[in-house]
């Protein structure tokens, strides 16, 4: 596998994500606390940016919310790790994608990207 | 509450739980932060987790599931109950949403039945009509007693009132966090590829999402119902782990005890029957989308007002709880913590 394309492919990847986040009013996240019998609903909103981190040869992709280092949340959003001779996806809004060969992992993307675009706003924000 | 106490208790609150700094060192670390994840106080039903605390269970889990029985005579069997086991009013806590128009219909049924309409008095707020305005209309405005809640809900109820509520509708049936996993189609997707992800999305972190998932395993392996898929994980986590919260919930905030469960303190499917219906028919609590779930409760409500709408349309939302809320008072006590949050959550740092 040639890591260091599969690394450029990924950043690239996350261009495009973060731009359609801001575009599309996405580039947020919402923790809310439900109601219950001592409290009423809570929401606490996060402005965040998308970001890869490589450990061995897995690529997490997470939501990094703005701010203060020490007050930074961290939401995960995708993994990419090899598989035998393929790539595989998981994490959130990945049910339709299967494991796939190297050279397809931009379209794959590519893929990701609209899924996450089309998603009910809500479901994306919230879930 | 004295620490001496603590294996001798049935309930503590999320604030108890969370707030008291000598509970805290005493209960296991990552035993609070599972609760942090699932949004409550978790009491583990199937004895298997090492919490640090521990409480009295009330209701087991069902073992034998020798019963078959259908949703409909199950309510109607939890209504007569009920009505038998109490003299006087009855008074049910509706909130629109679907448990407890349930809970609701199988009680005005029954008392018709036994010409004792008159028992009956419902507690609602506004928001219940905006929840089911035809119910409002059609059965309850002009017909049957009831009462408009204009303050808090506990304004409402003496401490010897029979009350009945549609609590544990959501340990049956699944779990109220479902709904963004089930519209994102997440929900059905292996829980052992997805889990991590939801955790560290309702933490704002991955550092304990491992431990969390490693700790919870054994009441998984406790499930009479395998554990495929996130929704089935979830399901199972409400209904092993939180049933007992739901059960005590409303009566800690009334400032009674689990005493006057099922005395003069119904939760309408807090019964054996529900249970094992719930373990019996895992397949039957939601189709593919999220309003469908509780399609089963849908149908014995349109069956008593045929309302399409409701029944094909209407989503599992937010319940009377939100006026149930203690109004609590501004405190200068509490005013370094507000200011403190509110800071943490502006993006002045950047």
């Amino acid at each position: 596998m040639n890591y260091e394309k599969i690394d450029k492919t990924i950043h690239t990847f996350l261009e495009e994500f973060n731009e359609m986040c801001r575009t599309e009013r996405r580039d947020f996240l919402i923790r809310e606390r439900l109601v219950n019998y001592e409290s009423g609903s809570s929401i606490k909103k996060y402005n965040v940016t998308y970001r890869v981190k490589r450990k061995q040869n897995t690529w997490t992709i997470e939501a990094v919310s703005n701010g203060f280092w020490i007050f930074r949340r961290k939401f995960l959003l995708l993994k990419i790790t090899p598989k035998k001779n393929n790539l595989n996806f998981t994490g959130l809004y990945t049910t339709s994608i299967r494991d796939f060969e190297e050279s397809l992992l931009s379209q794959k993307l590519k893929d990701y990207l609209n899924t996450c675009k089309k998603l009910p706003h809500n479901a994306f924000v919230r879930s | 509450m004295p620490l001496s106490d603590l294996n001798n208790t049935y309930y503590l609150s999320k604030k108890q739980l969370f707030n008291n700094r000598r509970l805290k060192k005493k209960v296991n670390p990552i035993y609070l932060k599972s609760c942090a994840f699932f949004g409550a106080t978790l009491i583990d039903r199937t004895a298997t987790l090492d919490a640090g605390i521990n409480f009295n269970i009330l209701d087991k889990i069902p073992q034998k599931l020798n019963k078959r029985q259908t949703f409909t005579q199950i309510c109607e069997d939890r209504a007569r109950r009920i009505i038998n086991s109490t003299e006087g009013k009855i008074k049910v806590l509706w909130s629109g949403g679907i448990d407890s128009t349930v809970a609701l219909i199988a009680l005005i049924k029954e008392l018709r039945y036994i010409n004792r309409i008159d028992r009956l008095n419902i507690l609602l707020s506004k928001e219940s009509i905006i929840e089911y305005p035809t119910f409002f209309n059609d059965i309850i405005d002009n017909k049957l007693n009831f009462e408009l809640i204009k303050t808090s809900i506990f304004d409402h109820i003496q401490s010897n009132e029979t009350i009945v509520t549609g609590e544990h509708g959501d340990q049956l049936f699944g779990s109220d966090k479902l709904k963004y996993p089930i519209i994102t189609g997440d929900a059905f997707m292996p829980y052992e590829d997805i889990l991590e992800f939801i955790i560290s999305r309702k933490l704002g972190t991955d550092k304990f999402t491992q431990q969390i998932i490693e700790f919870i395993d054994p009441v998984i392996k406790q499930s009479p119902v395998k554990i495929l898929s996130l929704y089935d994980y979830l399901w199972w986590l409400n209904f092993s782990l939180k049933w007992q919260t739901v059960s005590m919930r409303l009566i800690h905030g009334l400032e009674r005890t689990h005493n006057d469960l099922e005395k003069n303190v119904f939760h309408f499917f807090k019964s054996n029957d529900f249970q094992i219906w719930s373990l019996q028919n895992h397949s039957s609590k939601i189709k593919k989308e999220w309003n469908s779930y509780k399609y089963i409760a849908k149908e014995f409500i349109y069956e008593f007002h045929m309302d399409k709408f409701y029944l094909q349309k209407k989503e599992k939302e937010q319940s009377l709880k939100e006026v149930l809320v203690h109004q609590s008072n501004f405190s200068i006590l509490k005013f370094p913590k507000i200011l403190f949050n509110k800071i943490k959550n502006t993006q002045y740092f950047v």
